[in-house]
């Protein structure tokens, strides 16, 4: 063991204190950001989906697998409960994550529970029934927000934007083989993260969850698929609302800076607005809208002559976005874990840079990307 | 009425409640104005009020008071729940006086201009919730008699120091936050309060919800915000539906793949609290035999329940209280948790006075739930399923 850690410790690429990142041999990365005012620790698992794009054939697999996997044993739950522990799992367009909450002393369980999730289980068809069951549920219930979200990514993206939530149409033809092709490449140790934040010793922490990563050999996988590009339109969703979207490119652009600041701003003055931005490396969108009504948010946007009066409260909103991410051991692993399973070098720093250089015209330029024409329309037929 | 005016200004304001967290980058400020109970027609006068009263104020700006909030990433929100209406505001540390001033300016100079409460009147209706969140509120506002002169009675009704729970979070000094407190206090004029009707139009409630889900709840009995059997209530309510290793996750969605959500919960009402347990289903079944069955299976559940699922819901308890899972039993916002935000621990502090007599106290709260017997345990989740009531909301498809 002693010469495993210390081969880690060779390959060793870091970040300065007080957090280390580090990149193992097999391409998977390890985080640790010591926050010893925090009361948990997060230790987040990320599964870059890389090598598993959503397509009409797979749509859904991957939340299908992230539900049988949550399941465990049917007693994993209970176990980690009593131990005031919690297990979350969520299926995004960039990867798969799984979060272990627990408190000071119990990262190992927390570790141990998570390297149950990298060796491929068996799937059987009887799982994946009761499962779909439940999840015809899940589906049914996705808030207005979710509904036009979608709707604006299908406009903009179309079958490059599908949502990782699925639809039944697709998860009804999953089988346990295709679960398990799907689940080798979503877990291809190259794309995996395991990001941890919280009240720990940097070092051992780091060691210890490299120990779980470093055993795995790289894959064979390659990206199919180039980045999607945007087109701006309109959609429809089986919904209550409008939302607009901002077609930008990666997370650390000054388009990306100045489209979330705008839509923070616009929200601001909108009472009720969501405002809906996944940080990623590939051209996404920034999405700003309500549910609560139909009408307001594109009169609004299209009145604006420019964002002048609201370029620094703009500014304020989207730095604090950031930053608010980083303040709580959980936030913290969630966004350091997501952008580094897209690139090693990703960091939210990067978001906050162009957020601090963001000129007045380069805001009104993120107004501009919300207006008619130029972004992506989704509205509610309820 | 001078002297009337006098007796009450001399009135003893409730201390400001202060959560001191010395690491917080913002100054959480929340005002709790307790409600007392309404019926129809008042309940929409504190629907259009808590909409409409931070539109025009005298004292400041609404462009300023979002720019400030902007800075700390922040805005201001004001939600009605049954018991109380919530102003809710952040600033940064070095603007706390200035936050807390403007909250101040809120419950006492509002001007209620005609046209927002026409524009609020006519939007409230017409406004769409979630299906989770309308079965959490299924009330139903009937506007058609509220006039302006409802809501000022509203406002001067329940807006009066007597009634209002101040709390402040973050990096403050609690005596440069009483004294901003004292400044507000000092020049509220308060007058006589508008009186009640005597018999209130009970408030209306939604007959279905919007989409595919039907949302079946069995609605336990209200008990005061004092009951000293709260922290085995509480309990039995995690061990019922909080978690993924509890009696509502574990039956009626592994078991019986019912529902993918299902939540056990504490609903205030005026009067004290309200358990209510809360399953959304597409089953085809029809919502009667649900509700039937859900009851039935619980029961069975809590009939076969041991230690094992004692020490579940007390570690529970610890993750939520003590660790700030999000998934609290205390739904005290609109149509989620109290979470482990500073916001939120900040306003349940001065929300748990309000309603108890006492300071809410994670600890305090545990230690008595560590001594909860496994027949308590059993006992108090059986009596919340016996006692409580089917209501079912069908979707509408």
């Amino acid at each position: 063991m002693l010469s495993l850690v210390a081969s880690v410790a060779m390959l060793a690429a870091q970040d300065q204190p007080p957090r280390l990142r580090t990149v193992l041999d097999n391409g998977a990365i390890v985080l640790v950001e010591p926050m010893p005012q925090e009361r948990v620790v997060s230790v987040q698992l990320f599964a870059s989906a890389r090598y598993v794009p959503e397509t009409e054939a797979t749509h859904g697999f991957r939340h299908l697998i992230e539900h049988l996997l949550a399941v465990g044993d049917g007693g994993l739950d209970k176990r980690l409960e009593t131990q005031a522990c919690f297990l979350r799992a969520s299926t995004l367009r960039d990867a798969m994550q799984i979060e272990l909450t627990v408190g000071p002393t119990q990262l190992q369980l927390a570790l141990d529970t998570l390297a149950g999730f990298l060796h491929r289980p068996t799937f059987t068809q009887a799982q994946i029934d009761k499962e779909l069951r439940v999840m015809r549920d899940e589906l049914a219930m996705r808030d207005d927000s979710l509904l036009l979200a979608s709707a604006a990514w299908d406009a903009a993206y179309g079958d490059r934007g599908l949502d990782p939530l699925g639809t039944f149409d697709s998860m009804y033809r999953a089988t346990p083989e295709k679960l398990e092709e799907t689940y080798d490449r979503q877990f291809a140790p190259e794309g995996l993260v395991i990001a941890i934040a919280g009240p720990v010793d940097m070092d051992k922490a780091t060691a210890m969850a490299s120990r779980i990563l470093v055993p795995l050999s790289k894959s064979h996988f390659s990206v199919a698929q180039g980045d999607r590009v945007g087109k701006p339109g309109r959609s429809q969703a089986d919904a209550f609302g409008e939302c607009r979207g901002a077609i930008v490119p990666g997370f650390d652009t000054p388009q990306t800076a100045a489209a979330l600041s705008a839509a923070l701003a616009i929200g601001s003055e909108l009472p009720g607005c969501f405002v809906i931005y996944t940080p990623t490396t590939q051209n996404g969108l920034v999405l700003v809208g309500r549910t609560d009504s139909t009408s307001g948010l594109g009169f609004y946007v299209d009145g604006l002559a420019n964002g002048n009066s609201l370029y620094r409260r703009g500014q304020s909103l989207a730095r604090e976005w950031v930053q608010r991410q980083l303040r709580t051991a959980s936030a913290d692993a969630d966004i350091r874990g997501l952008l580094l399973c897209q690139g090693a070098a990703n960091r939210p720093e990067l978001m906050i840079d162009q957020i601090n250089a963001m000129s007045k015209e380069e805001f009104n330029a993120g107004i501009e990307a919300f207006k008619s024409g130029k972004t992506v329309i989704a509205v509610g037929t309820r | 009425m001078i002297g009337l005016v006098l007796a009450l200004a001399s009135v003893q304001a409730n201390p400001v409640t202060d959560v001191i967290a010395p690491g917080a980058k913002v100054v959480a400020v929340d005002a709790i104005v307790r409600l007392p109970a309404l019926g129809a027609r008042e309940y929409a006068a504190a629907k259009v009020m808590a909409e409409t009263m931070a539109d025009e104020v005298d004292g400041y700006s609404q462009g300023d008071m979002r720019d400030m909030g902007a800075r700390a990433g922040e805005s201001l929100k004001i939600t009605l729940m049954p018991d109380h209406i919530r102003i809710e505001f952040g600033a940064l540390p070095a603007e706390a006086d200035t936050a807390i001033s403007y909250v101040g300016h809120i419950l006492k100079n509002s001007r209620f201009p005609e046209d927002s409460i026409a524009k609020a009147e006519a939007e409230i209706p017409f406004r769409k919730k979630s299906l989770w969140a309308t079965a959490i509120q299924p009330v139903k506002f009937d506007f058609r008699r509220v006039r302006r002169e409802d809501v000022l009675d509203m406002y001067h009704r329940i807006c009066r120091p007597e009634n209002v729970w101040l709390c402040v979070g973050g990096p403050i000094d609690a005596r440069d936050a009483e004294n901003a407190w004292s400044a507000v206090l000092a020049d509220w004029t308060v007058t006589k309060p508008p009186r009640l009707p005597a018999n209130p139009t009970p408030l209306g409630e939604a007959s279905d919800v919007p989409g595919r889900e039907t949302m079946v709840e069995l609605r336990g009995s209200s008990f005061p915000g004092n009951d000293p059997a709260m922290p085995t209530k509480l309990l039995a309510l995690i061990g019922l539906g909080c978690g993924k290793g509890a009696a509502m996750f574990q039956t009626l969605r592994e078991t019986e793949g019912w529902s993918y959500r299902q939540e056990a919960f504490l609903w205030p009402t005026p009067e004290g609290f309200e358990p209510r347990l809360i399953m959304a289903s597409g089953d085809k079944t029809a919502p009667d035999d649900l509700a039937k069955g859900m009851r039935d299976q619980l029961i069975l559940a809590v009939k076969n329940w041991d230690a094992s699922d004692l020490a579940r819901a007390e570690g529970m308890a610890q993750g939520i209280f003590e660790r700030g899972f999000a998934m609290s039993p205390l739904y005290f916002n609109s149509s989620w948790p109290i979470s482990g935000s500073l916001e939120d621990e900040t306003f349940l502090a001065g929300y748990w006075t309000m309603k108890t007599g006492s300071p809410w106290n994670a600890s305090r709260m545990l230690g008595e739930m560590a001594l909860v017997s496994l027949s308590d345990f059993k006992d108090a989740a059986m009596e919340i399923l016996t006692d409580s009531k089917a209501h079912v909301l069908p979707a509408r498809g």
